[in-house]
């Protein structure tokens, strides 16, 4: 136990060259200059393999399928060769098995891997939470294994090494957290105070996920901004990297879904898009290894990876019920603006 | 004595699921079974009061990983509601979308979060990887025939592309990585080790084993591929966006900033080619060789359940933009695949099995109970309510308090309620779709379609590979796996098929994508609109209903499938009936009550989504009422 | 009719030194350029759903680029504007007294009953103040307003260079403060509102009491002197004079 990635690939039968072929892929994968190649080959050559728990909250698992599509590095490289998932209520083989023996509950199959997992790695293991947490009926909306997961969570998390909130949910509470808050749903934070890499996004760029994973396997933890975000995924708006960023400036704008100017690939601005007020790497990295994002594909960003986006809602408005220039330009009146009635009126 | 065993929680599914099951030791029987849903997140709650522009957005939340088709019902639920039809694209892209979802979730479920069941990598490690590559060769020639069935619409694609790898070195170098794995003692995924020591996993030749966990590992890298045109169209996958009236992604061969152009088909293209190649290649024939040595040589044949008494199916894939569901009902004119529909008794063939179609009409027959769900009802708990009077409070203190040790069945256990039609449960899903198209077409009830065709050619001929009539081998849960598995050959075969009529239509100079006229919503009026959305999920029929008062959702609900299977038990005018899980545990066999292996294979083969089955929270029905007077007041 | 002139004496206060006074209207210019502009990037308006070519649109001035140059251009004069105003604190004493709410003085709470019933045409006269308390207030509230916009704008401005000086000291920290940058563009916008809304109030009342009042209103910010009759020394003359000085004038009268 405890091999070293340098270990795995020798008993994989891999030569050094292709060892350093690897390490300079990921260098350039996590955006760092080629100078960090030797740090990069020096921290697989020397860093153990970190046990990984993955536990599900109150989610819908888009989380985990995103982290399933990543291709740099794809998902089963990571499963296999760089981390070892323990415990994963989507991909673990085992369930829980839970029986009565001689007047007591055991925990078997994967319940008590868990326990001999947490046992084994205390303060060694990477915690990867997905969903948020509800405080509701004392934690009573998500039970697994017969606890509710908000006992868990706080356990586990207190041991944890690392804690990553994989998501939007994990990270801010997300949907359920929306209002009304039917499940009084919270991030981790308010109960477990420890410092958090918040992954947000709904569900985060595959990559981002992985990416994010790699970092802390490699080099431990990624620089973060003053609200936990990896500072190389979350430090650049949508609005600022998109390729339609001209047309913004350029005052070409959307007015409806598919008319002239969302065939010539406008800005989305006027229909709602979050762009400029999001954080995410949809602009740089965009989706699928660089295939496409929401605003390419014609729809206007929601902003998913910002804190609180459910309530910021009318989507397809660009700033909730605030009084805009539309009020002078009014929309009953047609886009037809009485101070300038020369620039008006074309549709 | 009777052991009780608890299975929670059940991993390799989506949300969070509990099943308890009380095994009679001595003859390795189920005496009883509960299945319990553990998670609410309460979403229609919070899309209420929303725009309904937007509702497509929360919904697809319900679900991650049968993600886009929540949005896909609710979009047609809004647009049902708002009378908007949509164009020929938006209808082929949609389709499109909803034919690659298919596939990649029945692959993805199949073979990461069904497999295992059936195969071990521990048993992996006994097989001889030259054995193995000739055992792909064999399989091949052996299952090879049903390839045949599926056919490239499009017509551009040269060759098949992806075949499994057949030779001795592939093999080993699999194998080699597993043993690794397995010495340095941190199994990951596979963790525990002593999970692999069920008698079952002795079933299959280790052979057999290896090529599995070979391709589940290929299928593992390759699923993303699949949903390249969620990303092309929507944008991202998980959770690609939707619009009410089309879809956002225009078309413009004029343009290269456009989101859709010659290039951007191109992928679509490319991924729905490698689609195919998958499901014929790899996914089918893998299913095959595994059932076909369950049921032949062990002669497994548990887990039918409550597919042997009632199914039910919704249909979908209109060849054509339809007007709406719930005012001409044209949608179910104009879809392809006619598995709307109910049949009883398949278990005394197909010939003396009673059916009936499902359509406009059938949507008043549809009502929830909440006897043994955390919820209660005004009327009280013991009587149905129909989905537009549906009222939903939750009873936190029915819950019981953790930590849990076992349920009681005779009190509320789940946090899903139990839906029925005509007051009766049925198991809803790929096979419950399979049942009523062939029933409807060898019945003779409908005109069947190119689809429906191919699906009953499907299941000839898999019953004449198998030797076993379609009734015996269907109704089990090696059946209910291989319904998904010929599902997503049809589908997959339906990508090529709308993406050729996508492009006929833009080469016949339509490019539309949207029909934006209802976009603002000071074009809708005011007053109450009622809409209704439905769609044939990858794990079953699903429903979404909204309520629109002028610009706002006033309410909004849905009905899953997994909702109709997971539910708990119910006792009514019909007598005490039960749901799809609980059903097929009942009737499986357990070798060793301390590791119910074959109950979570069976649960398993439903592909639970839990959190579809559980963000149910219906509003209150004197809300609706209440407005209505509103409504009349204003004018 | 001969004009009917009456000789008066009057109290003459200096009060801004003209340094305050040019501050006042580059501010005044820096917040129309500012509101104006930053209408058109909230909700772009002039141009219809077609604008122009890329091209062609800075040909048409008129762009957005050019529009958000202008606003932020106009952003940083109003910050360096700022931060002379609070210079300009030292360099005099009514730049500063004359901000201060002094409501621990008997007249603070007296001159509001007696200004609101002024204002409402109640009564015909208040007692006599250099800046009464409602204006006061409505001024440190403003400033407040003004510094908000300037924070937040620049917290928005600073994260298109996310390692930048803006990014470093002031968006990390804000943007975690208000949750997101949704929010912040929100209340950026919702505050411009208001101060847009106190600068009608402001101007009408200065007029009023320009006409009305006749103590030099609207000459304060030109000449930077105003004007009170004999007999009516203002009651908060130490803020622009010496407490000596003061007393020697009220004994006078």
């Amino acid at each position: 136990m405890g091999k070293t990635y340098w270990e795995t690939f020798k008993e994989a039968g891999i030569s050094r060259r292709e060892f350093l072929k690897f390490a300079t892929y990921i260098t350039g994968l996590m955006g760092l200059a080629p100078s960090m190649v030797p740090k990069v080959v020096h921290a697989l050559e020397t860093k153990e393999r970190i046990p990984v728990i993955w536990l599900h909250g109150l989610e819908c698992t888009g989380c985990t399928e995103s982290f399933i599509r990543s291709n740099a590095p794809y998902a089963s490289d990571l499963l296999l060769n760089l981390i070892t998932l323990e415990y994963d209520e989507t991909l673990t083989a085992a369930s829980g098995i839970l029986y009565e023996e001689s007047g007591k509950m055991v925990r078997a199959g994967l319940v008590g891997h868990l326990d001999k997992v947490v046992e084994e790695y205390k303060d060694r293991y990477i915690l990867i939470y997905e969903g948020g947490v509800p405080l509701g009926n004392d934690g009573k909306y998500c039970i697994v294994a017969g606890r509710s997961y908000k006992e868990d969570v706080i356990e586990l998390a207190h041991h944890a090494m690392a804690l990553i909130a994989m998501g939007t949910c994990s990270s801010w509470g997300g949907i359920q957290a929306a209002k009304p808050n039917p499940t009084e749903s919270v991030d981790v934070t308010k109960l477990v105070k420890k410092p958090v890499i918040r992954v947000p996004g709904c569900p985060p760029i595959p990559e981002v996920i992985t990416g994010t994973i790699l970092h802390i396997a490699l080099f431990g933890i990624p620089p973060v901004d003053d609200q936990g975000r990896p500072k190389q995924f979350f430090g650049n708006r949508i609005h600022d990297t998109c390729y339609r960023r001209p047309f913004f400036n350029a005052g070409q704008f959307v007015e409806k879904p598919d008319d002239e100017a969302a065939k010539k690939g406008w800005c989305l601005y006027k229909i709602g898009c979050r762009g400029p007020t999001t954080y995410a790497s949809c602009g740089n990295l965009r989706w699928f290894g660089g295939i496409s994002y929401p605003i390419q594909s014609g729809a206007p960003c929601i902003g998913c990876a910002d804190k609180n986006f459910w309530d910021k809602d009318p989507f397809f408005e660009r700033l909730k019920g605030v009084v805009t220039s539309k009020s002078w330009c009014g929309r009953r009146r047609n886009h037809r603006c009485p101070c300038r009635p020369r620039y008006c009126g074309r549709h | 004595m009777p052991k009780r065993v608890v299975v929670d929680p059940v991993t390799r599914i989506e949300g969070h699921l509990r099943v308890e099951v009380v095994v009679d030791e001595t003859n390795k029987t189920v005496k009883d079974a509960i299945s319990s849903a553990t998670m609410w997140r309460g979403i229609e709650v919070i899309i209420k009061g929303r725009d309904p522009r937007d509702a497509w957005a929360f919904a697809q939340r319900i679900c991650g990983v049968c993600t886009s088709i929540h949005a896909l019902a609710s979009v047609r639920a809004v647009e049902d509601a708002l009378d908007i039809q949509i164009p020929k694209n938006a209808n082929y892209i949609r389709n499109i979308m909803l034919a690659s979802l298919y596939v990649h979730d029945h692959v993805v479920h199949f073979y990461h979060l069904h497999s295992l069941d059936w195969v071990s990598p521990i048993e992996a490690l006994n097989a001889d990887p030259v054995k193995t590559a000739e055992l792909q060769k064999a399989i091949i020639n052996k299952y090879g025939k049903i390839v045949e069935l599926a056919k490239d619409y499009t017509g551009l694609k040269a060759y098949a592309r992806r075949f499994p790898k057949a030779t001795p070195a592939y093999f080993k170098a699999i194998k080699d990585k597993i043993k690794q794995i397995v010495d340095s003692g941190q199994l990951g995924i596979f963790a525990p080790a002593n999970w692999w020591h069920h008698p079952d996993y002795k079933k299959l030749p280790p052979e057999v084993h290896l090529m599995a966990i070979a391709h589940y590992l290929e299928m593992l890298d390759l699923q993303r591929e699949f949903v390249i045109p969620h990303v092309v169209f929507g944008g991202k996958n998980p959770h690609p966006h939707y619009l009410v009236g089309g879809m956002n992604c225009s078309i413009s061969l004029d343009d290269g900033n456009a989101p859709i152009n010659t290039e951007r088909l191109g992928l679509v293209q490319t991924s729905v080619e490698l689609a195919l190649d998958a499901v014929n290649y790899f996914y089918i024939l893998d299913l095959l060789a595994i059932a076909d040595i369950y049921l032949n040589k062990h002669n497994w044949f548990y887990g039918g359940g409550l597919a042997k008494e009632r199914v039910l199916g919704f249909g979908d894939f209109p060849d054509e933009s339809y007007r709406d569901f719930s005012k001409t009902g044209d949608y179910w004119e104009k879809i392809l695949y006619h598995a709307n529909g109910i049949v009883h008794n398949f278990k005394d063939g197909v010939e003396k099995a009673k059916y009936e179609p499902f359509t406009k009409e059938g949507i008043q027959h549809i009502a929830e109970y909440v006897q043994h769900s955390f919820y209660h009802y005004e009327v009280g708990d013991n009587k149905p309510l129909h989905p537009w009077e549906g009222e939903t409070t939750p009873a936190p203190e029915a819950v019981p308090e953790t930590p849990w040790k076992f349920l009681d069945p005779a009190k509320k256990y789940s946090y899903s309620k139990t839906p029925v039609y005509k007051g009766m449960t049925h198991e809803v899903g790929p096979l419950a779709r399979y049942i009523v198209t062939y029933t409807a077409v060898k019945q003779g009830h409908i005109t069947p379609s190119f689809v429906d065709e191919m699906i009953v050619k499907q299941i000839d001929m898999v019953s004449q590979m198998l030797g076993i009539p379609a009734e015996k081998w269907l109704l089990s849960t090696v059946g209910r796996t291989l319904a998904r598995g010929l599902e997503a050959q049809v589908a997959a075969n339906l990508n090529t098929y709308f993406l050729k009529k996508l492009y006929d239509n833009i080469k016949a100079g339509d490019t539309k994508v949207a029909n934006n006229e209802k976009f603002d919503p000071e074009t809708w009026g005011s007053g109450i609109k009622r809409g209704v959305g439905f769609a044939a999920a990858p794990r079953g029929g699903l429903s979404h209903w909204i309520v629109i008062n002028g610009k706002t959702t006033e309410n909004y609900q849905a009905i899953v499938p997994s909702t109709w299977n997971v539910a708990p038990r119910l006792k009514n005018e019909h007598g005490e009936q039960r749901a799809a899980y609980e059903a097929a545990m009942l009737d499986t066999e357990v070798k060793d009550a301390r590791h119910p292996l074959e109950i979570i294979r069976t649960v398993h083969s439903f592909d639970p989504c839990l959190a579809c089955a559980t963000h149910i929270y219906n509003t209150e029905g004197e809300e609706i009422t209440q407005f209505n007077v509103n409504a009349a007041c204003a004018v | 009719m001969v004009a009917n002139v009456v000789k008066k004496a009057f109290y003459r206060f200096y009060l801004f030194q003209p340094g305050l006074r040019i501050w006042h209207w580059i501010q005044f210019l820096a917040i129309l350029v500012l509101f104006i502009t930053g209408l058109y990037i909230g909700d772009p308006f002039f141009i219809g759903s077609i604008g122009w070519e890329a091209n062609d649109a800075y040909a048409h001035v008129l762009s957005m680029d050019l529009i958000r140059l202008i606003h932020f251009a106009a952003g940083y004069i109003l910050l360096f504007a700022f931060l002379y105003r609070i210079f300009l604190m030292f360099t005099k004493k009514s730049h500063f007294s004359l901000l201060i709410p002094k409501f621990w003085k008997p007249w603070f709470w007296k001159g509001i009953i007696e200004v609101l019933l002024f204002y409402a045409f109640i009564k015909k006269s208040h007692l006599p103040l250099i800046r009464n308390p409602l204006a006061r207030i409505a001024y440190v509230f403003v400033l407040l307003l003004i510094f908000f916009e300037i924070w937040t704008g620049f917290a928005m401005y600073g994260l298109s260079d996310p390692s930048g000086f803006w990014a470093k000291f002031v968006s990390n920290w804000t943007l975690a403060f208000f949750g997101s940058e949704y929010e912040l563009h929100f209340w950026h916008h919702v505050v411009a509102w208001v101060i847009a809304i106190f600068v009608i109030v402001h101007v009408y009342m200065v007029f009023f009491n320009d006409f009305i009042a006749k103590e030099g209103e609207l000459s304060s910010m030109t000449a930077g002197v105003k004007y009170f009759p004999e007999g009516h020394l203002p009651e908060d003359c130490d803020d622009v004079a010496s407490q000596k000085e003061c007393k020697k004038l009220r004994e006078q009268s």
